[in-house]
């Protein structure tokens, strides 16, 4: 039987960029136009059995009931529509508590983000957006669709009927060589953000992972304080070059595939406050909640009281959507009462604001990600403990650890600092098209291919410890 | 760009086909495996030539190929390599033609190096060595040769421990009686081992500021002789009259750091990382290779082997090489390698292990190794688990009794500055 290896669903993994990505090119762009969406859908569902066979019945039956429900939601049944985001609604929970009380070993890959792209095209649907009635393969396919299945970004049904290549609208009538040209327009142009986002991932977050894992080897109560701070840092910069590096990675495959870019990231550490925060990081989901939970609320046209119901509201199921466990929902509750704060309070004196603004971004936010990435409260309440050691000192505690990790970390450190600088990733991006940064693409390639291929599908990376 | 992409990629999978069976191995295709093309990717940044460099170099200057199995780099850095490697394969007389009298204080006769036969460790020999350098003769009650302690070799200039003088009293052969030890029994001890030891330099407060460590993350026991990790005052050159501080510092193997100081106790824990390669038989081998060589160096020291320490069940379940059944199988061959006169065998896993006899789930974070915290464990079981000569039992008492009196004013002192 043929072997596949699972890690080819993860987009800088060796076998995927070398294996899936160009096979599934070629099949998309030399078989006839027309094939397109049975091509992705067949592919992405071929991605979704190697990264997760045994949950290959939810995403199809989830996709089959949407598909039934939609043509109901297009004539503007209202009680269908209800039925229908219950459903996804009730889908998506049961699994999540399912999986956060320990009865099944993880969610079924995607769940969180393929669920909340059904709700949106039905919503879509019934309120006239999505002008004729897409085909059934279309629907299909921009529901699995393999860039975005696994962790988004959340695109809209009217950002995936603007792909003309999909459709075979706009090679139509070109002649093979032209075609040939337009497809390799795409790719390059994909290829580069994918790039930018690869080199997030293998060369900054995943080492940081690395030293946030040797954090908890120590013992979240035998860290010294420093180190503990450094952690936060250490965990924050981790988290966001991983994600946006994956959001990067998956946009530009969408390009090479003819969709437009997708933004997920905005340079939130630039912002002013936290509600800017949460309107430039994971964009897609932001906006998601705000136009299908917070606007339909009524948003903050409603007075100071509907308003703080709203976002409790969407900060509550931010906080649910992300986990069901209590760490989640402490993390969303100290955002909101950042939120709320900064909305109805600091706001009203312009230098206050601008100054715990920045508090809240810099400082604040950071300790909330950890609060995010400790789903079990004694390992939460140990790390801060050592984070804010009022409590006396910790349990075998080695004041020497910060100088031993940070020895060996450092340079991911500086570079996640200086991509932290707005200007810097958006002259790389303003400049995608200039020969000299191509240029400089291509070896970040090889460099991160090179960096990768230490650690990939090397079974003899086990000379570690 | 992509083009670019492409053509790199079509040559590196080009280079890895062709290269097969001379610098990388023989390749079967499957798809479970990270693409062809790492391998070459793999070999560049190891720092070594991928395939058509090395062929090209070798065709066109002359300079010979490296070959062999980029896993074990260990083994494949030296031109020693095919004689270790014959060990590894597991012929059990090779690993006595070790060559290994390289060194500057070389002891001269091979018979020192073969002291240990397939792990019974019958020392057999007072072989009485020529040179003056590392005069060893073995005191060994089977071989009836009297007085093996008396040390009178050159190293003597170097600091040596001394805590066994009593052992030298004694003729004939020492009864040695398992025992519990106070802390400073540690003060001249030497800690050989890999990432779990460095923990233990790191985390175990008892002992980190007594005891030496030599220890390193990723060392095996292949790296004994090979990786130079020992920081050590370099050897003072002939007519040297300053003091030893003013040497300069330098990296040297365990070995070489082994020919310049002396311990009275040497613990080793090894073989995490050997567990993918080779098998328990050739592992042990090699291991008693090096428990001989330090018995020819440090003739003085009690060798404790320690047992290698499981991983947890979660580790061993999921895991095709860290398994617990696999360590067994190794510490099992290990134990055969103790004498019970100079080299022990200790096994701190019934400290750490729960009912599944894997390393206790909380007792561990990444599945490998203890936590900070969990270092105590392994600490109390070696305080507990010591061998001394039958004649010192008496001074351990003692240090004990004064130990937990000293503990015990100590609480006290703080219960009254409590109230």
């Amino acid at each position: 039987m043929l072997q596949i290896n699972p890690n080819m669903i993860n987009f800088s993994d060796l076998s995927f960029i070398f294996r899936f990505l160009p096979i599934f090119l070629i099949a998309y762009y030399f078989l006839p136009a027309r094939l397109r969406p049975l091509t992705l859908l067949v592919g992405s569902l071929a991605f979704y059995a190697i990264g997760d066979p045994m949950s290959m019945a939810v995403l199809l039956i989830a996709i089959v009931v949407n598909l039934l429900f939609s043509y109901k939601c297009q004539k503007k049944s209202k009680a269908f529509l209800f039925l229908i985001v219950a459903f996804d609604a009730i889908l998506l929970l049961s699994f999540k508590f399912l999986a956060g009380y320990g009865s099944i070993n993880g969610l079924p890959l995607g769940i969180s983000f393929f669920t909340f792209k059904m709700v949106s095209y039905q919503v879509d649907l019934y309120k006239g957006k999505i002008s004729k009635c897409p085909g059934v393969i279309a629907v299909a396919s921009y529901f699995a669709m393999f860039p975005q299945v696994i962790s988004g970004p959340i695109m809209r049904y009217s950002d995936f009927e603007k792909n003309k290549t999909l459709s075979g609208v706009e090679d139509e009538f070109m002649a093979f060589g032209s075609k040939l040209r337009m497809c390799f327009d795409k790719i390059e142009e994909g290829l580069v953000y994918f790039v930018l986002g690869f080199a997030m991932k293998a060369l900054i977050a995943d080492y940081l992972a690395m030293m946030w894992n040797d954090i908890g080897t120590i013992g979240y109560e035998s860290i010294s304080t420093p180190l503990a701070w450094a952690g936060v840092v250490c965990y924050s910069l981790n988290l966001y070059f991983d994600f946006w590096g994956y959001s990067l990675m998956a946009a530009g495959i969408g390009v090479m595939l003819g969709f437009p870019f997708v933004r997920n990231f905005d340079q939130p550490y630039s912002s002013k406050s936290v509600g800017e925060f949460y309107r430039r990081w994971h964009m897609t989901l932001g906006a998601w909640f705000r136009d299908y939970i917070y606007f339909p609320m009524g948003g903050s046209r409603e007075g100071k009281l509907d308003t703080a119901r709203n976002l409790i509201v969407v900060w509550v199921l931010t906080g649910l959507w992300h986990g069901v466990t209590l760490n989640f929902l402490l993390w969303a509750g100290l955002l909101l009462v950042m939120i709320l704060f900064e909305k109805f309070l600091w706001s009203s004196k312009e230098k206050l604001m601008a100054v715990i603004g920045r508090i809240h971004v810099l400082i604040i936010v950071p300790i909330t990600w950890v609060i995010f990435a400790l789903p079990v409260t004694r390992d939460l309440i140990d790390y801060l403990k050592r984070l804010f050691p009022v409590y006396g000192p910790g349990v075998a505690v080695n004041s020497g650890d910060i100088t031993k990790l940070m020895s060996m970390y450092w340079p991911f450190f500086v570079a996640g600092f200086v991509l932290l600088i707005p200007g810097s990733y958006g002259f790389l991006e303003k400049n995608r098209k200039n020969r000299f940064i191509r240029l400089l693409t291509l070896i970040l390639f090889w460099v991160c291919a090179a960096f990768v291929s230490t650690k990939a599908g090397n079974p003899f990376l086990y000379f570690s410890f | 760009m992509s083009v670019g992409i492409i053509v790199v990629a079509l040559l590196l999978t080009a280079d890895a086909a062709l290269g097969q069976k001379s610098v990388y191995e023989e390749i079967e295709y499957s798809a479970a495996d990270a693409p062809l093309l790492t391998l070459p990717l793999r070999k560049i940044m190891d720092g070594e030539d991928p395939f058509i460099v090395a062929y090209l170099r070798e065709k066109l200057f002359g300079i010979p190929m490296t070959t062999g199995e980029d896993y074990e780099p260990e083994l494949t850095e030296e031109s020693e390599d095919i004689a270790t490697d014959e060990e590894v394969e597991g012929t059990e007389d090779a690993a006595f033609a070790e060559p290994d009298v390289t060194d500057g204080n070389a002891v001269t006769d091979g018979d020192a190096g073969m002291a240990i036969t397939d792990g019974n460790a019958a020392v057999t020999d007072g072989n009485a060595v020529s040179d003056g350098n590392a005069s060893v003769s073995d005191g060994n009650a089977m071989a009836g040769v009297t007085d093996g302690n008396a040390v009178t070799d050159g190293n003597a200039a170097l600091p040596v421990i001394d805590t066994t003088g009593n052992i030298a009293a004694i003729p004939e052969a020492v009864n040695y009686v398992e025992t519990a030890v106070p802390d400073w029994y540690f003060d001249d001890a030497l800690f050989i081992g890999d990432s779990r030891t460095v923990g233990l330099s790191e985390y175990c407060e008892q002992l980190k500021d007594r005891a030496t460590f030599y220890s390193k993350v990723s060392l095996t026991i292949y790296g004994f002789s090979k990786k130079p990790f020992v920081n050590a005052r370099a050897v003072p050159p002939e007519g040297f009259e300053g003091s030893v501080e003013e040497l300069p510092m330098e990296k040297v193997t365990i070995e070489q750091a082994l020919e310049r100081s002396q311990f009275a106790k040497i613990y080793i824990m090894l073989g995490l990382n050997e567990l993918g390669s080779g098998s328990a038989e050739s592992f042990a081998a090699e291991f008693g290779t090096v428990v001989a060589r330090i018995r020819e160096l440090q003739p003085d020291a009690v060798i404790y082997i320690q047992g290698i320490m499981h991983v947890t069940h979660k580790k061993s379940e999921s895991d095709r090489v860290f398994k617990n059944s696999t360590i067994n199988l190794r510490n099992e061959a290990l134990s055969t390698l103790a004498d019970n006169q100079h080299v022990f065998y200790i096994d701190m896993n019934s400290a750490t292990d729960d009912e599944n006899g894997a390393l206790g789930q909380d007792l561990s974070f990444d599945n490998v190794h203890l936590k900070a915290k969990s270092y105590a464990l392994w600490y109390d079981y070696l305080k507990n688990h010591a061998f001394v000569p039958e004649s010192d039992l008496e001074l351990m008492q003692m240090g004990l009794q004064q130990e937990i009196e000293q503990k015990n004013a100590e609480n006290g002192g703080t219960e009254e500055t409590a109230q």
